[in-house]
């Protein structure tokens, strides 16, 4: 977009700006007090020791010298990252798979549609005890199809090296509905010109994909992949409901945001909690800030 | 003018086949909490497992209005999500349109900062917003209850892309016009907003509908309580209510597929025009 | 059914209220809050008829979930809007509560306001007692005994559990009694507390908080008792493992007749009640006798929340919730045995199948559970520790000695 005399960028119009400050401001007043605010109490918070019923003991550093040498949060780093990165691609390709498939518009289209967006408007209370019976070692869904081709399947939920592998299958399951009617959207902004030219240059539908639908679905795609990733930062429901803080096999699968509630809420410190949670925080903001850098590298936009 | 073909189209049916299978997937833990709706508690937890309940224990539900004021935990469920959207609606739109469309002073950097918010915990506010509503006096109270919840930073991005979309000509136009920016926002940019409205409206429902860890914290009384905290108590300390607590979840999901089944399309063209460009 | 006879009650007092309640100067509602749900009706009835006495009060009841019940009784109790009277239960937080003053010193009241807390064990009176003085008046209390399936003893044609019974009973008769073709278990090891390792620490003489407050761990009496533990389960093969009893609890198999034996609560009467196969062959004796006899045993009382704007009123109806009418009301529905200890006859009797006077036999062995002022600090990680160990995956006396040096750290950083 050219504009001429490009000066005139530097002078605002101050009606319009006291109109703008209007309108942003109940966005920025609730969103500062509610979330801004707490923010900034949690820092602080974090170099205390809030001890349960509110005394406070400033302690500094304490709580993040004891963060970085506690093999917990380690581990819990470790399953944080590999839940996310595994639950993202595993959505984000299926949803595209399925966007797909739904853009073909067969008969019945919209049933699937429903059907397959389910999961998200479920309980995740409802999802998890079913998740739980089907994930079960003896008597389970899994394992007893599995036993059908001949495998004997793992105690999925109590087996230390299946237990985060069964709550990544889960939150696949459930943010696919999500991404899959997003991506829907993406592929229906897609201009038939486009495709009919394809067409008419001799492209089959699995090049005019490739070449034609794929990069302009790549904004759509961008979207998606940051908004899964930050969920999955953030993905709690799943082990507590399924796991549970006692559970045998938690070690393995608890990410930080759930050793930041057994910190905070169980055992009650809540001081070392809130470095947790911090530390999560900048780690979200800096793997976003990445993606918005790579951005560049393979969104097509316009 | 093609005549209409009734021939089979292979290709369709490997697209019916593979939709059928994992619509199959997405669907079975679905009707498992309808079966299990209407169970009776040994029949929930038996093992071997127990597919079908005997009978259709419809108890299950009644039991809910009776026993539970799932009635009451209903309407204020409904008042809350109709007054936390509708908030969330008008700012979200508001700012929305500001920070595509208005030039002012700190508007990138307060747009990066309301990005950054999204990225924070809920469990972080949890207790500040508590403390806040208690220096207010509005503990059990449906303000402190709703009033957080006003406003939006998912939605805000979410109306500032779709506000992105528009064609500039419109706001210049309406400059031309002699409208003010309130004026051309109101009359011109709102109307238009529509789709994305709907979009960002039917998740902003979905999570107002289903929320649990806050209407916790700051509800007290049964008759105050929503439905998500009401069914969270179905799950005692030694024995977990399983069969009301899935008809209750049943009932409470009801609204919520309605929704998404009668308001598909506009979803769907609402988040076209938002998702798609960055 | 009981459980809506009292519900029919309430409504029916209700009634009679709202048409006899004549405003006073000062009408109060108190809060009452509570976990779950099960108890509500009941306490309604009790409620209905307190407010029948005293028409200028009402109670206005607050059930939270279970697992989030701390957390919310904290936050609003620092909030400033906590409740007027609450349910207070020996490992969450009862000595913080007390030693910040945030609950009220119940002894200073009755020095001008006696209640007669004879029909009360005192054993139950020293549990909610700091520093001398009392904070909360026992409800209720709890056992733990040996639920067994009579039906599976009779077809294998073993004499039934009784008070002759040691821990080589126990293991020998699980062995004669599983039968894993059949999926039957001779006798399930539950990781828990207190339907686990308390018990079986207690009755070998050891313990989980020495007096002079350390790790009980060290001790080679509780290191013992762990390892009976975890060899009923891989040695004696008789249990399933930790993992299986993840995925099935014990009460599950229980109930579904998979188990011949488990150790559970007093509480789990009144969820077995109703279940035809439970109430046919599931009955309950005293616990096996280790070095000496015990049984786990934990008790729910109420206090008054410092903060309350209406003690006096709260404290009229603590006393009326002290009361051998309100003790009558909570055994007859057969949830829990009340604190006094006349009335627990009658809880045995609302559901008479299940033989529970085990339960109150019991309870002049009860090891209170453990706790102090940080419990959850050492509680969770000390049952991960002891799951471990009873997995197979840790030694036990390397868990042991793990624990009880976390155990130390925290309670060495305690106050006293």
């Amino acid at each position: 977009m050219t504009r001429p005399a490009a000066r005139r960028k530097e002078r605002y119009e101050w009606n319009v700006v006291f109109w703008a400050y209007v309108l942003i401001a109940p966005t920025i007043i609730g969103e500062g007090l509610f979330a801004l605010w707490p923010l900034v109490q949690s820092i602080y918070l974090s170099f205390t020791s809030w001890g349960v019923f509110g005394q406070v003991e400033w302690t500094g550093g304490a709580n993040y010298a004891r963060l970085l040498d506690d093999p917990e949060v380690y581990s819990a780093l470790r399953n944080t990252i590999v839940i996310s990165v595994a639950s993202v691609a595993g959505t984000v390709s299926i949803a595209t798979l399925l966007a797909v498939l739904l853009n073909v518009g067969v008969r019945g289209t919209s049933l699937y549609r429903v059907l397959l967006f389910l999961p998200v408007v479920t309980m995740p209370a409802a999802s998890a005890m079913v998740w739980k019976w089907i994930f079960n070692g003896d008597l389970g869904l899994l394992n007893g199809a599995l036993s059908v081709i001949g495998i004997d399947g793992p105690s999925w939920l109590t087996d230390r090296a299946t237990a985060l592998w069964s709550i990544v299958i889960v939150t696949i399951w459930n943010e696919i509905g999500i991404g899959m009617i997003i991506l829907l959207a993406g592929l229906q902004g897609v201009p038939r010109s486009l495709l009919e030219a394809a067409r008419l240059d001799g492209a089959g539908p699995i090049a005019s994909f490739f070449f034609v639908t794929l990069p302009l679905l790549t904004p759509t795609l961008f979207f998606v992949v940051v908004t899964s990733t930050i969920g999955a930062f953030q993905m709690f429901d799943a082990i507590f409901l399924m796991i549970g803080p006692e559970g045998y096999a938690l070690d393995s699968a608890q990410n930080l945001i759930f050793l930041f509630y057994k910190e905070g809420f169980i055992i009650g410190d809540k001081g070392y909690a809130a470095a947790i949670v911090l530390v999560l925080f900048l780690i979200i903001a800096i793997v976003t800030a990445v993606q918005f850098w790579l951005q560049k590298r393979w969104v097509h936009y316009g | 003018m093609n005549a209409r073909k009734t021939t089979i189209n292979p290709g369709h049916i490997a697209v019916h086949a593979v939709l059928i299978v994992v619509s199959v997937i997405m669907v079975i833990p679905f009707i498992w909490m309808v079966l299990t709706a209407f169970k009776s508690l040994g029949e929930s937890t038996a093992i071997p497992v127990q597919v079908f309940p005997s009978r259709l224990r419809w108890e299950n539900f009644s039991e809910l209005f009776a026993q539970f004021s799932f009635g009451t935990m209903y309407m204020n469920t409904i008042i809350a999500t109709v007054l936390r959207v509708t908030a969330q609606l008008t700012f979200a739109a508001m700012a929305g349109y500001a920070f595509a469309r208005l030039r002012f002073p700190g508007r990138d950097v307060i747009f990066a900062i309301l990005l950054s918010v999204m990225m924070i915990p809920p469990a972080l506010y949890l207790i500040p917003k508590f403390l806040l509503m208690t220096q207010l006096g509005w503990v059990n109270t449906l303000q402190g209850y709703v009033v957080p919840g006003f406003t939006s930073a998912f939605g805000t991005f979410l109306m500032r892309q779709f506000f992105k979309t528009l064609p500039e000509e419109l706001s210049e136009a309406a400059k031309l016009d002699g409208c003010g920016p309130v004026r051309t926002f109101v009359w011109i940019m709102l109307p238009l907003a529509k789709p994305g409205l709907i979009a960002f409206g039917s998740f902003a429902t979905l999570w107002s509908w289903n929320e649990l860890l806050w209407p916790l914290i700051i509800l007290n009384s049964p008759d105050k309580m929503t439905l998500s905290v009401g069914l969270a108590n179905l799950e005692g300390e030694y024995v977990s209510e399983y069969p009301t607590m899935m008809a209750g979840a049943l009932l409470a999901v009801m609204p919520m597929i309605a929704m998404f089944f009668f308001f598909q399309r506009q979803f769907i063209e609402g988040i076209a025009l938002t998702g798609s460009k960055g | 059914m009981k459980p809506f006879k009292p519900l029919v009650a309430a409504v029916a007092s209700a009634t009679v209220l709202a048409g006899l309640a004549t405003p006073a100067l000062a009408d109060v509602t108190l809060r009452l809050s509570i976990w779950g749900s099960t108890q509500v009706p009941m306490l309604e009835e009790i409620s209905a008829r307190f407010t029948e006495q005293h028409p200028d009060i009402s109670i206005s009841i607050e059930p939270v979930p279970r697992s989030d019940y701390v957390t919310k009784l904290e936050t609003s109790i620092v909030g400033g809007s906590g409740p007027d009277i609450f349910w207070n239960a020996l490992p969450d937080r009862f000595l913080d509560l007390s030693r910040l003053g945030l609950i009220e010193n119940l002894s200073e009241w009755m020095a001008d306001d006696p209640i007669d807390l004879s029909p009360i064990a005192p054993r139950l009176l020293d549990a909610f007692t700091y520093d001398g003085s009392l904070y909360a008046i026992p409800k209720d209390f709890d056992t733990v005994g040996l639920w067994y399936n009579k039906g599976l003893f009779d077809a294998a044609g073993i004499a039934y559990p009784d008070d002759t019974w040691t821990w080589e009973t126990l293991r020998e008769t699980a062995i004669a009694l599983t039968d894993l073709d059949n999926n039957v278990y001779g006798f399930v090891v539950n990781p828990g507390t207190r339907q686990g390792y308390y018990n079986f620490i207690a009755q070998n003489g050891g313990k989980v908080i020495t007096d002079d407050h350390r790790s009980g761990f060290d001790m080679p009496e509780t290191i013992e008792a762990i390892q009976f533990m975890h060899d009923l389960i891989h040695v004696d093969g008789v249990s399933p493992t930790i993992q299986q009893t993840e995925e099935v609890n014990p009460q599950t198999r229980f109930q579904a007749g998979q188990a011949a034996m488990i150790f559970d609560g007093s509480w789990r009467a009144r969820a077995f009640d109703g279940d035809p196969n439970m109430m046919e062959n599931a009955r309950v004796a005293v616990l096996p006798k280790g070095v000496v006899r015990a049984s786990s045993s934990g008790t729910l009382g109420y206090s008054i929340n410092a903060g309350s704007e209406h003690k006096e009123e709260a404290w009229e109806f603590l006393k009326y919730l002290a009361s051998p009418e309100v003790a009558l009301i909570q055994a007859s529905t057969g949830t829990v045995i009340p604190s006094h200890l006349d009335q627990a006859g009658v809880w045995v009797d609302a559901i008479p199948e299940f033989e529970l006077q085990a339960f109150v036999e019991m309870a002049d062995y009860a090891a209170v559970v453990s706790h102090s002022f940080n419990t959850p600090a050492w509680d969770q990680p000390t049952r991960v520790l002891i799951k471990r160990a009873l997995a197979g995956d840790l030694a036990v006396e390397e868990a042991a000695s793990d624990i009880a040096e976390l155990m130390n750290k925290v309670l060495a950083a305690e106050p006293n």
